[in-house]
């Protein structure tokens, strides 16, 4: 083997080194978090955050535990929500790409700039909550989690452009052999467009898993509460009572010290984000195929 | 043609997607229906449609109340809400539902409450959920004193008539107030054990204060005297005013320089706060108190307010609204005994606060105006209902001290004393813990029973929308130059030069010119 020359060291070292650096700056808030979530609530109001904490207690995980149906049954939502959602909202969007892709058909046109036009234009918040609640009757239903995000636009339009890329030659071999189009669509398109709906799959299912908004409009039974909500309730409610408190002048006025505090805050948000992390190393191997998969067919 | 086409798939896109969105509703609304009825009780749903036919014998139909309450659902708050269903199916024949808005939504969601023209009947509101703005916009409905006194006779012959003035909007009311005055005083709490470490007699009043404070920063270094948060407990500074009994308080808002005094007529003028000897006073003090180390070095910076550090053993002095201190003091003597807190109240002339700063307003699309206005009279003057909602089931949360203190039992974090927006509907049927100090409640209790007089200028609303953007600019101006002369670490002068000369540019005399000929509207009005 031959003796890297030294511009190659160099070049190795720099990226190394700069890589490492952007891997530290991910690393370091998640730490961050961590090791709050590990820390006593006195220690952190007196010496704020650190990165290693000083007196290590498990209090914070206690009390976010305690009652452990309640996180359990919103993980359940969460995980229903996502697989559900993810697979019916990338098969939608794959079929509709499917057919906008086709150049022979005719209304492809018409029908893209109509699914464009939607991006551009809305009716904003309030219509649509009125079409969701009244209705469509879709208030305190887990389908108004799944339903308004189903559709993603954008994500058709790369789909559409990815097709496009996939020679033409291959679906027309499959029809003169017999299939029809759904045929071909199921069993040429979907498994050759594999690597662009891995990283679709992925970016679907991470908004689904994230999605808090839709869940706080329109979902008022606890049970049906995804994980997000309960974290973001967490997170907002004592920040927003001491605004009010102040606001109100003491009319509006609670007993500050049980609201659940800073650690407790750290513990739930690695109880809620410790399982999309698990997606990562699963998905990536289609990426990297993804990227080689050009390149290789030359 | 190719045109004429593509518009006929449009139209079919169109056609497609209502047939989904179609089958989706068709789904689900049979399964909204059925979990409703399973969670009501068999009498049926919202409205009293179902009840119309069936000719009830009693006087009153049956019908369910919905009431929107904000903060957070306590654990055990089914469980509350079922007895008061209960009780009031029994006295005024109507189920109660309860929503809970938490904390983080209710910002959202309450105003689509009203565009969506949601059915429900009774809400929490307050001059800070914008009563006034959803009042104007005939969101909630008029409630007229033929509504108000055959339905709510109690609430209406001891609401005073001060609250009802306040409660009005544009000469009508929209909500009905709280009954009671409460003191907004503010009260700071001290480290007893520290003060008779260092042999200084009790704090009275502000120079025993300063003496305390200026003892703890020379001999103790582990500790910062008093760590105040600038941007909500810098209202102290009125305590420097050299008139206690008519100081300037009237502000546009938080370190903001218009301001004015409510107190008299004659008093009541255009001024820049930062150019008052209250304000002169105050930053001269706290120039003083930073070097000597009573305040924080970070005081600029600080996120939490001196209660939060008092507690953690940070700081030795908790500044809150008389209120407030209570749970602090609660909390301290629980965890510390042995710092032995003392409570001192200065002496300042406060106004009472505003009897809108809590309310409950009917929903102007309510069906049942009348049902719901009974429901608000037990709420407020039934000891049983205000018991129940306070704090929660007798027995299991909580239980009686006497007439007006209550201990809290095991089970009392899931349904925390008052903590669930029963606000709305303060009486005088409110009890304090058997753990407040005695002095705080005496001086809450003995403030409620009679009524106070506002200052002259207690009812003029500022706003600012002649001079929106030069505001913006001033308020800059004012956090750059005059924060740190707040927290003392600029000397007062050098800061307000620097201040005047760029506030004057950025249109300082138009604010205040502003300010001036609305308070002279307010006079005309107000003889």
């Amino acid at each position: 083997m031959r003796k890297p020359t030294s511009d190659i060291v160099i070049f190795n070292t720099l990226s190394y080194l700069l890589l490492g650096v952007f891997a530290v700056l991910c690393v370091v808030p998640f730490l961050m978090v961590l090791s709050s979530s590990l820390t006593d609530e006195q220690e952190i109001v007196r010496n704020g955050y650190t990165l290693i904490p000083k007196s290590l207690t498990f209090e914070a995980y206690k009390v976010a535990l305690q009652d452990p149906l309640v996180i359990l049954r919103a993980y359940g939502v969460t995980i229903f929500v996502t697989v559900v959602g993810t697979l019916a909202s990338v098969y939608l969007m794959s079929m509709t790409a499917y057919v906008i892709h086709k150049r022979n058909f005719r209304p492809a046109n018409g029908l893209s700039f109509y699914f464009f036009f939607t991006t551009l234009f809305n009716a904003g918040l309030v219509p649509w909550y009125i079409l969701i609640t009244k209705y469509l009757n879709m208030k305190d239903n887990l389908l108004v989690l799944i339903v308004p995000a189903l559709f993603n636009v954008f994500y058709m339009i790369v789909m559409k452009a990815f097709m496009r890329g996939v020679p033409e030659a291959l679906s027309e071999s499959a029809v003169i052999d017999g299939a029809n189009e759904f045929r071909v669509f199921n069993s040429i398109m979907l498994p050759v467009c594999k690597p662009m709906l891995a990283t679709i799959t992925l970016f679907v299912a991470l908004s689904y898993w994230n999605d808090w908004y839709l869940s706080m409009l329109f979902i008022s039974e606890e049970k049906l509460r995804p994980l997000q909500l309960l974290l973001y309730n967490l997170v907002t409610n004592s920040d927003e009572l001491r605004r009010i408190m102040q606001l109100s002048g003491g009319g509006a006025s609670v007993d500050l010290s049980s609201m659940p505090q800073n650690s407790l805050k750290m513990a739930v948000t690695m109880i809620a984000t410790g399982p999309i992390l698990l997606l990562y190393p699963f998905i990536q191997r289609f990426f990297v195929k993804g990227l080689t998969l050009g390149a290789v067919k030359g | 043609m190719k045109n004429k086409q593509s518009k006929c798939f449009v139209a079919l896109a169109v056609v497609m997607v209502c047939a989904f969105l179609l089958t989706a509703c068709n789904g689900n609304k049979d399964n909204s229906q059925s979990s409703e009825s399973a969670s009501n009780t068999p009498n049926g749903t919202s409205t009293n449609e179902d009840q119309a036919g069936k000719g009830d014998n009693a006087n009153l139909k049956e019908v369910t109340l919905k009431m929107i309450l904000l903060g957070d659902k306590p654990a055990d708050a089914d469980l509350v809400y079922q007895e008061l269903s209960k009780m009031a199916k029994k006295d005024i024949n109507a189920n109660i539902e309860v929503t809970n808005f938490t904390w983080g939504e209710w910002a959202q969601k309450y105003p689509l409450l009203f565009s969506s023209g949601e059915n429900f009947d009774l809400i929490y509101a307050s001059n800070w959920t914008d009563y006034q703005g959803y009042a104007s916009k005939n969101g909630f409905l008029e409630l007229t004193e033929d509504l108000l006194s055959q339905n709510a006779p109690i609430t209406w012959e001891k609401t005073p008539k001060d609250a009802w003035e306040q409660a009005k909007v544009n000469g009508k009311v929209y909500a009905v107030p709280q009954a009671v005055q409460e003191n907004g005083a503010m009260a700071f709490l001290l480290r007893g054990d520290l003060r008779e470490k260092y042999q200084i007699p009790p704090v009275n009043d502000m120079a025993g204060f300063d003496a305390y404070l200026t003892a703890i920063a020379k001999n103790d270094q582990g500790i910062t005297p008093f760590a105040y948060q600038l941007s909500n407990e810098a209202y102290f500074k009125w305590l420097f005013d050299p008139n206690p009994q008519a100081y300037e308080s009237g502000s546009a808002g938080t370190n903001s320089p218009p301001a004015w005094n409510i107190f008299s007529k004659e008093g009541m003028n255009a001024i820049n706060h930062f150019s008052g000897e209250q304000y002169k006073n105050f930053a001269k003090t706290m120039f003083r108190w930073q070097k000597d180390g009573i305040l924080s070095k970070n005081a600029l910076s600080q996120k939490e307010n001196s209660s939060e550090l008092f507690q953690t053993g940070k700081s030795a002095v908790a500044l809150s609204s008389l209120d407030q201190i209570s749970n602090v003091a609660v909390a301290v003597n629980k965890a510390h005994p042995e710092w032995k807190s003392e409570l001192f109240i200065p002496k300042l002339n406060f106004p009472p606060s505003s009897y809108m700063q809590n309310g409950v307003a009917i929903n102007a699309r309510s069906k049942n105006p009348e049902r719901a206005l009974m429901f608000l009279d037990l709420l407020k003057w039934n000891k049983a209902y205000s018991d129940l909602t306070w704090y929660g089931i007798e027995g299991k949360h909580w239980e009686p001290v006497g007439d007006d203190r209550f201990k809290s039992l095991a089970d009392s974090p899931k349904y925390p004393p008052g903590a669930n927006d029963p606000w709305g509907w303060r009486g005088p049927n409110e009890r304090w813990s058997v753990e407040t100090p005695d002095e705080i409640v005496k001086e809450l209790k003995d403030y409620r029973m009679v009524a106070h007089e506002y200052p002259y200028g207690a009812n003029f609303i500022y706003s600012d929308a002649n001079v929106k953007n030069e505001k913006a600019a001033i308020n800059n101006l004012a956090e750059q130059y005059m924060n740190p002369a707040s927290v003392g670490l600029v000397e007062y002068e050098a800061a307000f030069a620097k201040f005047e000369s760029a506030a004057k540019k950025a249109g300082l005399d138009k604010v205040l010119k502003d300010l001036q000929a609305q308070i002279d509207a307010y006079k005309a009005n107000n003889p």
